[in-house]
């Protein structure tokens, strides 16, 4: 349906206190190599969707629902309308229009919006996977497979407040698997512009780490000096599952829900033994798939330091919890900037120690903090040996491993992390598989 | 709902007309997805209804698919793509072809899930009220901060047409959750997670003793301990032993992953890997699961595979082209596996129902028998590693056993880890009890989600890692 035709439906609906409407076009183009370095498979798409959103007002409560448009408009308003009677809730307001939005925010490579509309992207794509598998051959990894997904996304968000937003957006997924012997590392990425994609950097590391895995031996249990690196530490502050505990409890919602242990302006752990926390949500990084200009309602995306050196200072809030709790509204997470240390990253890595690059998986419980993660890849350094090994598992909680904490003060960024390159938790715990 | 199915069906075959023209094998499938959801909290209520519809036009040129997708169903546009992917197609015919497996038998049929009560007949009211009156009785007790009552619904509707088949399905999935949240005797909050799962709307249909089991978890969690990381003689649940089955094993028999060289599955076909006891089960014609579903995404018609039988390794679960490519001896069959996100992702081989078969050990028995152990009550989730057979669960709830008995002591947020061969080696009894409980979703590795349920007997297992 077309856009002015759903808006003029809702205006019309007598019914109807407040709507938004979230009109966006997707567009896929993927392609799938194999083993034997072939295509297996190509994949292109056009996805488009409608979604609206109804209020009414009552005295003290707002009824709100969503659906996607159909072709029934009519139906679903007048149903939306009934059904706001029943999902009522203390009452707040619908975004009103505003200024603030970040104009100079770019997240879309007009290289590859152009190339998808023009039905060329899989041309892109198949230079770019020669370019990988170049790599490949040259370092003499083996191939198992490679996957490469490029997007293009336009978004519209208008609602009956003169709320009126386009965005657009790109991203290009790679994900390579490779094998040494029994052993295979799977590593991937997510960029927002071609050129940002570097196959030889990419593939190197890659090997090295497999590598490294073909070598290790099985986890051994350690209690002491664990330091994260890599995609670990990058997971450890930005699961791909869930939000951080330690940034998820700066969640307005969570808050509203009586759920947060945060206090405004309170430390957020007991005591800070090493350097204390920084967290910032930062959704103003030019050309980065976490970056946004404004969150589902239309509310524009603001920098928002949640834990300022040990200290919650602000939560992250959608336009109706931040009515609720009574702050400033902060538009779409972005992407986790964690504050850096004094000391060097050599400084950090020394001793006797374990550092972890891979999990399997980090999902943490991102209420209570605890998780237990199976380790891919890990070192025991002991005196002057460095062993591989793999296995076992990292466990703990993660509020309890922040209170003894040291960060690099060299900065990463991975994966919707910005931070140290390193992080030490002095007080680490690995089950080991003996 | 708008189009039906004659009217769909009549467009996919006219795209097929178009696709097949040249000799090329083709496929044209239709889903729509439709998810209703109610979310109650003692802070807030929500409400939702969304809809997903769109088209995949598939060619297989000799060497690879070309896959294009579109949402909705509109005829000139559809006609349009499947000329342009049949021109695309005769661009790169390959010297050598691959010999795709095709179910080559004619079928027109149309399937129907049997939930009893249909939830697209009872109104929102009715399920705001249920999930309403669900949390209500949670929080009149002190003992918990925030009751989260989830209502989900989902209605999918898919059509497949190729040369040979004409197919039509309607899935209905019902979800009812409930999620305490307790405070502990340290003041950090947690949770307890039951999601009761049916093919239609009597899934809300709990009982008192289910809601009192809730509770009783819910509070057990709320003095539960961290867990002294070691070895344990465990007695795993049918939700742990279906984890189990599905991350540890089931990822590394999809035959996709056995194609690319991912598999350490593939050196054990048809070799021994557990005792006779131990079979492992993927079946998307299990009645009435999460997972269950009466034709893939590829049009093959469901049937139970034993990936183990009697602890041998058995048949690999399957997609279309990986199957092909990789079994040049014909050893194997087309399983209905051949499974996508959605209508816009690529075909994968996938599991659906995931289960370890049941065995002749009584559950009560097999608890008695073990001296010093863990329960493992519930876990959150897993991750495959078909390479390196590496186990990662996580989430566990864990009780200690003292004598054959709970003790009441109980552990929260256990993982389990350990090499898979050693773990099904150590498979010490297999109960006679089967259920497949599941109501989750499983990915392939982090991305392509899908509808699938876990389960089997308890099983007794020697020396487990966790911690």
């Amino acid at each position: 349906m077309k856009r002015k035709d759903i808006i003029e439906e809702l205006d019309k609906e007598s019914g109807i206190d407040d709507w938004k409407l979230i009109d966006f076009t997707l567009l896929h183009s993927n392609l799938y190599i194999g083993r034997d370095g072939k295509i297996d498979n190509t994949l292109e798409s056009e996805r488009k969707e409608q979604l609206v959103t109804v209020y009414r007002h009552f005295d003290d409560t707002t009824g709100e629902f969503n659906f996607t448009v159909g072709d029934d408009l009519k139906k679903q308003l007048s149903d939306a309308i009934d059904i706001c009677e029943y999902v009522k809730n203390p009452k707040y307001e619908v975004p009103d229009k505003t200024k603030g939005y970040n104009s100079r925010l770019r997240l879309a490579d007009s290289r590859i919006v152009r190339n998808m509309k023009k039905g060329n992207m899989q041309r892109e794509l198949m230079k770019i996977s020669n370019r990988i598998l170049h790599h490949i051959r040259h370092n003499k990894a083996q191939l198992n497979m490679l996957e490469l997904h490029a997007s293009s996304r336009e978004i519209n968000i208008r609602n009956s407040k003169g709320v009126d937003v386009d965005s657009a957006a790109t991203s290009v997924y790679v994900l390579l698997t490779i094998t040494k012997g029994e052993q295979e590392y799977v590593n991937f990425f997510i960029v927002s512009k071609l050129d940002d994609i570097k196959p030889k950097e990419f593939v190197e590391k890659c090997t090295k780490y497999v590598n490294d895995i073909s070598v290790a031996v099985p986890a051994t249990s350690f209690s002491g000096p664990v330091i994260l690196k890599n995609r670990a530490l990058a997971e450890f502050f930005r699961p791909h599952l869930s939000l951080s505990p330690a940034v998820g409890h700066a969640s307005g919602r969570l808050s509203y829900m009586h759920l947060s242990k945060y206090v405004k302006d309170e430390e957020i752990v007991k005591e800070w033994r090493g350097e204390p926390l920084t967290i910032i949500s930062n959704p103003a990084i030019p050309y980065t798939p976490e970056s946004n200009i404004c969150d589902d309602d239309g509310v524009p995306s603001k920098i928002v330091t949640l834990v300022d050196k040990g200290k919650f200072k602000n939560y992250f809030a959608s336009s109706r919890y931040s009515q609720y709790l009574g702050v400033t509204p902060t538009g779409g997470i972005g992407t986790i900037q964690i504050g850096c240390g004094k000391n060097s990253s050599e400084a950090i890595c020394a001793g006797d120690r374990v550092e972890v690059l891979e999990f399997a998986s980090f999902a943490p419980n991102m209420v209570s903090g605890d998780f237990s993660a199976e380790i891919r890849l890990g070192y025991l350094y002991k005196g002057k040996k460095k062993i591989p090994f793999r296995g076992g598992m990292f466990t703990g909680n993660v509020f309890n491993l922040l209170e003894d904490v040291y960060f690099a003060k060299e900065s990463m960024m991975k994966e919707g992390y910005l931070g140290p390159i390193a992080v030490k938790f002095m007080k680490g715990v690995i089950a080991g598989l003996e | 709902m708008q189009a039906s199915d004659s009217s769909i069906k009549k467009i996919l075959s006219r795209c097929i007309d178009i696709l097949t023209s040249k000799g090329h094998y083709a496929d044209a499938s239709y889903k729509y997805e439709k998810d209703m959801s109610v979310s109650k909290d003692k802070t807030s209520l929500d409400a939702e209804d969304g809809f997903d519809e769109g088209v995949r036009l598939r060619i297989f040129d000799g060497e690879r698919f070309r896959d294009y997708c579109q949402s909705g169903i509109e005829e000139k546009s559809l006609l349009k793509h499947a000329n342009f992917l049949l021109k695309t197609a005769q661009r790169n015919i390959p010297r050598k072809k691959l010999e795709l497996k095709i179910d080559t038998k004619k079928l027109k049929k149309s399937f129907k899930s049997l939930g009893k009560i249909d939830p697209t007949k009872i109104t929102i009211k009715d399920k705001i009220a249920i999930c309403e009156k669900t949390h209500n009785n949670f929080m009149k007790s002190k003992d918990f901060v925030n009751v989260r009552v989830m209502y989900r619904e989902s209605i999918t509707k898919s059509v497949f047409v190729n040369e040979y088949k004409q197919l039509s399905q309607r899935l209905t999935r019902v979800t009812f959750v409930v999620m305490p949240f307790v405070k502990s005797t340290k003041g950090e909050i947690r949770y307890h997670y039951k999601a009761f799962y049916k093919p239609g709307f009597e899934a809300t249909n709990i009982t008192r003793s289910d809601i009192a089991k809730v509770k009783e978890m819910a509070l057990k969690v709320r003095k539960a301990k961290k867990i002294k990381p070691g070895q344990y003689d465990c007695f795993l649940t049918p939700e742990v032993s279906g984890l189990l089955a599905h991350e540890s094993f089931g990822h590394g028999m999809e035959s996709d992953t056995i194609l690319m060289g991912r598999a350490k599955a593939e050196e054990y076909l048809g070799k021994r890997i557990a005792s006779d006891d131990v079979s492992i089960i993927e079946n998307p014609a299990y009645p009435n699961a999460h997972g269950t579903l009466f034709f893939d995404d590829e049009g093959q018609v469901a049937t139970e595979t034993y990936l183990i039988k009697n602890g041998i390794v058995t048949h690999p679960i399957t997609d279309q082209y990986s199957i092909s490519k990789f079994d040049k001896d014909n050893k194997y069959h087309l399983t209905a596996n051949g499974r996508a996100e959605n209508y816009d992702h690529k075909i994968y081989a996938r599991m659906t129902n995931t289960y370890f078969d049941k065995g002749k050990d009584n559950p009560k028995k097999m608890l008695a028998s073990i001296k010093n152990g863990m329960y493992l009550h519930y876990s959150s989730g897993g991750m495959e590693d078909p390479k390196g057979w590496g186990v990662q669960i996580q989430g566990i709830v864990a009780e200690r056993i003292k004598n054959g008995k709970l003790t009441g002591e109980v552990f929260y947020e256990v993982g389990m880890t350990g090499f898979l061969p050693n773990i099904l080696k150590n498979i010490s009894h297999v109960g006679k009890d089967l259920s497949v409980p599941g109501s989750g979703f499983c990915g392939k590795g982090h991305k392509e989600w899908v509808k699938v349920a876990e389960g089997g007997p308890s099983l007794a297992i020697k020396g487990v890692h966790l911690s």
